[in-house]
C-alpha cells in the first residue's frame, strides 16, 4: 500500500468514508437539529463533518451544475466550499439551518469562480436559457389529479420562459424548502418582500399562460390576489 | 388559527407547510400531524397543495459518483491538513479499462429481449415492470446514472430505457437518439446498449451512440477503451479510441473510419460544433439544441456552409456570430426565430 493509500486510509478512518451503505458512520445525528449538529462541528467534531459532508455534497453539487456547464468548476468549488469549513471551523457563525448556510456560501462560491474564469466569455451568459430549468412532473399519483397533462405542459412551458432568476426561486422554494426569507438572503436580495414577489410575480406570469377553465388556473389567481 | 381557513393554493403559499412536506422533522411533523388530526376536513385541501408543490423539480438532475463523492472529501481532508496551498482535484480518470479485451460473440438468441422496438415508442405502459425510461426533450440534455453507476449523457430528444437492476449476467439498455456513455468497466457483466436491430456491447469504456430515427445510419464513436458492434446476422466491428462506427440500416452492413472526437462529443459540454455544415443543417441543430423554431424568410440568401465552435453561448450570440460570417440579420421572439 502506498504512502498516500495509507493516509488516505486513516483519514478515512477518522471521519468515515462518505459513500459508505454499511452503516460505518451510523447516522445518530439525524435525531439532532441543525444547530446542535452545526456547533458539534465546530467543536472539533469529525463524524458531525462527515455526516454534513454526505447529506449535503450532492445537494450541492446539484444546485451548481445549475449555474453552469463547466461541472469541474462545481466540483472545484464544493471541495473549497469544504476545504475553507474544516480550516475555519472554530471561527465561523451558528445557523439553525446548515442546508441555508451551505446554499449562500456555495452560491457565491461559484459566482466568484465562474467570473475569475472567463469574464468576457460569462458576462451575459450566467442567466443563460439553460440555468435552473424546471420540470413540472407527473410523478405523484393521486386519485383526483389536479394538474392535468396539458396544464402540466403548459406550466412547464410558461416557466421556461420566466427569467433563470425566478425559476432559480421556484426551486429554491418549492424544491429545496427554503423560506422567503432565506430565499432573500441566498439570492441577495435586499428586501425580503422581494422574495415573496418574485414567487408571486412568477405564478402571476404562469395564470397568463393557463388555459381558463381548469382548477389550477383559478388557484394560481387566488394566490395572485389574496396578498 | 389561520389554517382552518386555507385552500390547497394558501398552504401552497406557506413557507411552514411547503417546509413541512419537503423537509420534515420531528417538529413539524409533531405540529402538522397533530393539526390535521384535529382538522380532518381540510385533509383533500392539504393533499391538493401536496400535489402541487411536489410537482416542481430540476428538469437536470445532477449527482456525483461515489469515486467523485470520496475523490473530493480525500482533498478536503488533505488540504485541510496542509492548512492552506491549493490542491488540484485529482484529473479526472475516465472509469477504469479492464485490462484485457476477450472477443466474445454474442448470439442473438441468448440475449434478454425485452426491449421491443415496436412495442417501446408510444406505449410506456406496456413496459415490463421496474423499466426506467428517461427522455429529453428538444433544447434539454440529462445525465443519468445507471444502477450499476455507469452515466449517461442524453442529448436532446433522445430516450433511454434500463431495468432498475441490472441482470446478473448482463447489463442491458436501449437508446433512441444520443447519448455518452462511461461505462463501469466489469468483465463479467458485459454493457450492451440497443439501438435499433444494431448492439453495442462494451466491457468498460466511454463512447458516443448516435441513433435517430430520421437517419440511415447508427453511429458509435469510442473516447476510451474499446467497443464491438454487432447486427443480427452476426456481422460485427470492433472499434477503438476515435474511431467511428457506422451501421447503415438499408443493407445492414458496418463500416467505421477515424474521427476528430471534438467534433462528436464535445455537445455534451454544451460545446456546439460545426464542421463545414450547410446552413439549413446549422439551422437545424439549433431549433434541437435550444428548442426553438427557425423560419427562413428569404430562402435563397441562405447558401454557404459553415465553421465554428461555440462553447456554453446564448443562442443570440450564436446567431449573431453566425450570421456575421454568413450575412444575414435575425430576429429572436421567445421561441420562434426569424432569419432575412
Amino acid at each position: 500500500m502506498s504512502q498516500s493509500d495509507k493516509k488516505l486510509d486513516s483519514a478515512f478512518a477518522k471521519y468515515g468514508r462518505p459513500s459508505s451503505k454499511d452503516g460505518e458512520t451510523k447516522d445518530y445525528l439525524i435525531y439532532k437539529d441543525d444547530a446542535t449538529v452545526w456547533n458539534e462541528f465546530k467543536s472539533g467534531s469529525d463524524r458531525a463533518f462527515t455526516h454534513i459532508y454526505k447529506n449535503y455534497a450532492n445537494i450541492l453539487y446539484n444546485y451548481g451544475c445549475q449555474f453552469t456547464h463547466h461541472h469541474d468548476l462545481v466540483k472545484d468549488s464544493l471541495q473549497e466550499l469544504f476545504s475553507e469549513l474544516l480550516v475555519n471551523r472554530k471561527k465561523l457563525g451558528s445557523t439553525n439551518s446548515i442546508k441555508y448556510y451551505l446554499f449562500k456560501s456555495i452560491r457565491r462560491k461559484i459566482l466568484r469562480n465562474k467570473q475569475k474564469e472567463d469574464s468576457a466569455k460569462l458576462r451575459d451568459s450566467f442567466y443563460y436559457d439553460s440555468h435552473f430549468e424546471v420540470e413540472v412532473s407527473a410523478e405523484m399519483k393521486a386519485i383526483k389529479d389536479i394538474l392535468q397533462e396539458e396544464q402540466r405542459r403548459n406550466l412547464q412551458k410558461a416557466i421556461a420562459k420566466l427569467p433563470a432568476k425566478q425559476r432559480e426561486a421556484i426551486l429554491l422554494y418549492f424544491y429545496e424548502g427554503f423560506s422567503y426569507e432565506q430565499i432573500a438572503e441566498i439570492l441577495s436580495m435586499s428586501v425580503v418582500k422581494s422574495a415573496r414577489a418574485i414567487i408571486y410575480r412568477a405564478i402571476d406570469n404562469l395564470g397568463k399562460y393557463l388555459n381558463n377553465d381548469n382548477s389550477l388556473s383559478i388557484l394560481l389567481l387566488m394566490l395572485i390576489y389574496s396578498q | 388559527m389561520k389554517y382552518k381557513q386555507y385552500a390547497a393554493s394558501d398552504f401552497v403559499k406557506d413557507e411552514y407547510f411547503v417546509q413541512w412536506i419537503i423537509n420534515p422533522n420531528p417538529e413539524r411533523n409533531f405540529f402538522w400531524k397533530e393539526w390535521l388530526k384535529q382538522n380532518p376536513e381540510k385533509f383533500e385541501e392539504v393533499q391538493n397543495a401536496k400535489q402541487i408543490i411536489s410537482s416542481f423539480k430540476y428538469k437536470n438532475q445532477y449527482t456525483l459518483s461515489d469515486q467523485e463523492l470520496n475523490d473530493i472529501f480525500h482533498n478536503v481532508i488533505s488540504t485541510s491538513s496542509k492548512k492552506r496551498g491549493s490542491v488540484k482535484l485529482i484529473p479526472k480518470k475516465l472509469l477504469k479499462i479492464a485490462a484485457a479485451i476477450s472477443l466474445i460473440i454474442l448470439s442473438a438468441v441468448a440475449l434478454f429481449n425485452y426491449f421491443d422496438p415496436v412495442v417501446l415508442d408510444n406505449q410506456s405502459a406496456h413496459l415490463a415492470p421496474n423499466i426506467i425510461e428517461k427522455s429529453t426533450l428538444t433544447g434539454q440534455k440529462k445525465t443519468i446514472k445507471l444502477p450499476d453507476g455507469s452515466l449517461v449523457s442524453l442529448n436532446y430528444t433522445s430516450k433511454i430505457l434500463y431495468p432498475q437492476e441490472f441482470d446478473k449476467e448482463v447489463r442491458k439498455v436501449y437508446l433512441s437518439g444520443e447519448a455518452f456513455f462511461e461505462v463501469v468497466s466489469n468483465p463479467d457483466q458485459p454493457f450492451i446498449i440497443q439501438t435499433g436491430s444494431l448492439q453495442t456491447k462494451v466491457l468498460g469504456t466511454s463512447f458516443n451512440v448516435q441513433s435517430w430515427n430520421d437517419q440511415s445510419e447508427i453511429r458509435v464513436t469510442v473516447v476510451s477503451g474499446k467497443v464491438q458492434i454487432s447486427e443480427p446476422k452476426g456481422e460485427y466491428s470492433i472499434l477503438t479510441p476515435s474511431e467511428m462506427g457506422i451501421f447503415h440500416k438499408s443493407d445492414n452492413s458496418i463500416s467505421r473510419k477515424k474521427v476528430d472526437l471534438n467534433r462528436h462529443i464535445s455537445w455534451k459540454n454544451g460545446i456546439i460544433h460545426f464542421v463545414n455544415e450547410p446552413l439549413d443543417h446549422v439551422f437545424k441543430k439549433l431549433e434541437k439544441w435550444y428548442g426553438v423554431k427557425i423560419k427562413v424568410l428569404n430562402q435563397d440568401k441562405i447558401t454557404g456552409r459553415f465553421s465554428g465552435e461555440f462553447d456554453n453561448e446564448s443562442l443570440e450570440t450564436v446567431l449573431k456570430g453566425i450570421g456575421f460570417t454568413s450575412g444575414f440579420e435575425f430576429k429572436i421572439n421567445d421561441d420562434e426565430v426569424t432569419i432575412n
